[in-house]
């Protein structure tokens, strides 16, 4: 076999050139992955970012939300509690107010019992005058009529 | 007769005219204003203030930081107490003289013994000063 110099060179050559194109072709490589992954980490950051941002929003809501509700929520216990007061007062008034209206219904009937008893007594009374009138209304008759009959002598 | 007077300043409706309902009921007087500039108006008009109670931030206008450096400038001696639902808030006020509450509240009973706690160390400050 001849091997030939010129011919092995050459392809040596063309070997050294295929090598260099190809480191080239990948340091163009490598670094259009460093940029691709530098912009891949700065956007990644930037949504990591506004997520924390959204998320610490949406967190404060909730805390204004639960502040609004726990201060109505004790705004109201307060109401209720005024409410129950003021109920239970308003309970014992009626209660108050219904035992006065027995005393008041107990003192009608034993007024209405002293009534009777007046008008029975007043009946038996005025019987009692018609009977003593009737016996000695002739005498004062005849008593009156001589005393006018004396002075108008 | 009142325990002392709040001038709270919260945005919020929901939050505002409950809590100042609440602390009424705990005998403080209290005015509601809902921006920084009306609040400043009031303080700076002389109303009888004895703390500023506001939310740090309210809406688009002046955030209650700004407002609580405004009101120390009128009025050195007024205890300032300032509420949030951002915890981040707290390095915000960091080394100042300013009491800062998160939201949500336990309970309005919380705010109260806050504002005592302040009224007193005020009430000391200014003692130490005589």
């Amino acid at each position: 076999m001849v091997i030939d110099p010129g011919g092995v060179r050459e392809k040596l050559g063309e070997l050294v050139a295929t090598v260099k194109e190809m480191r080239e072709q990948y340091r163009d490589h490598r670094q259009f992955i460093a940029e691709q992954l530098s912009e891949h980490r700065v956007s990644r950051e930037r949504m990591e970012e506004r997520l924390t941002n959204e998320i610490k929003n949406v967190r404060a809501e909730q805390r204004q939300d639960i502040t609004a509700q726990s201060g109505k929520l004790e705004l109201l216990g307060v109401q209720v509690r005024d409410m129950a007061a003021q109920t239970k007062t308003v309970i014992e008034d009626i209660e108050d107010f219904g035992e006065r209206i027995d005393r008041t219904t107990a003192d009608v009937s034993s007024l209405k019992g002293l009534r009777q008893n007046i008008v029975s007594y007043g009946a038996g009374a005025l019987a009692v005058i018609a009977v003593i009138a009737w016996f000695i209304g002739p005498f004062f008759s005849s008593l009156a009529t001589s005393i006018i009959a004396k002075v108008t002598k | 007769m009142a325990r002392a007077t709040v001038l709270m300043v919260e945005d919020d409706p929901e939050i505002g005219p409950v809590y100042a309902e609440l602390l009424s009921l705990s005998d403080y007087e209290v005015k509601l204003t809902t921006t920084a500039a009306d609040a400043l108006f009031e303080l700076a008009a002389g109303t009888p203030i004895d703390i500023l109670f506001s939310d740090v931030r309210l809406g688009d206008g002046p955030n209650g930081l700004w407002l609580a450096e405004q009101a120390l400038k009128l009025r050195p001696t007024l205890v300032i107490v300032l509420t949030t639902a951002y915890s981040s808030a707290f390095s915000e006020v960091a080394n100042k003289p300013y009491q800062l509450l998160l939201k949500p509240y336990k309970c309005s009973q919380q705010i109260v013994d806050l504002l005592e706690k302040s009224l007193c160390e005020r009430d000391q400050r200014i003692e130490g000063d005589l």
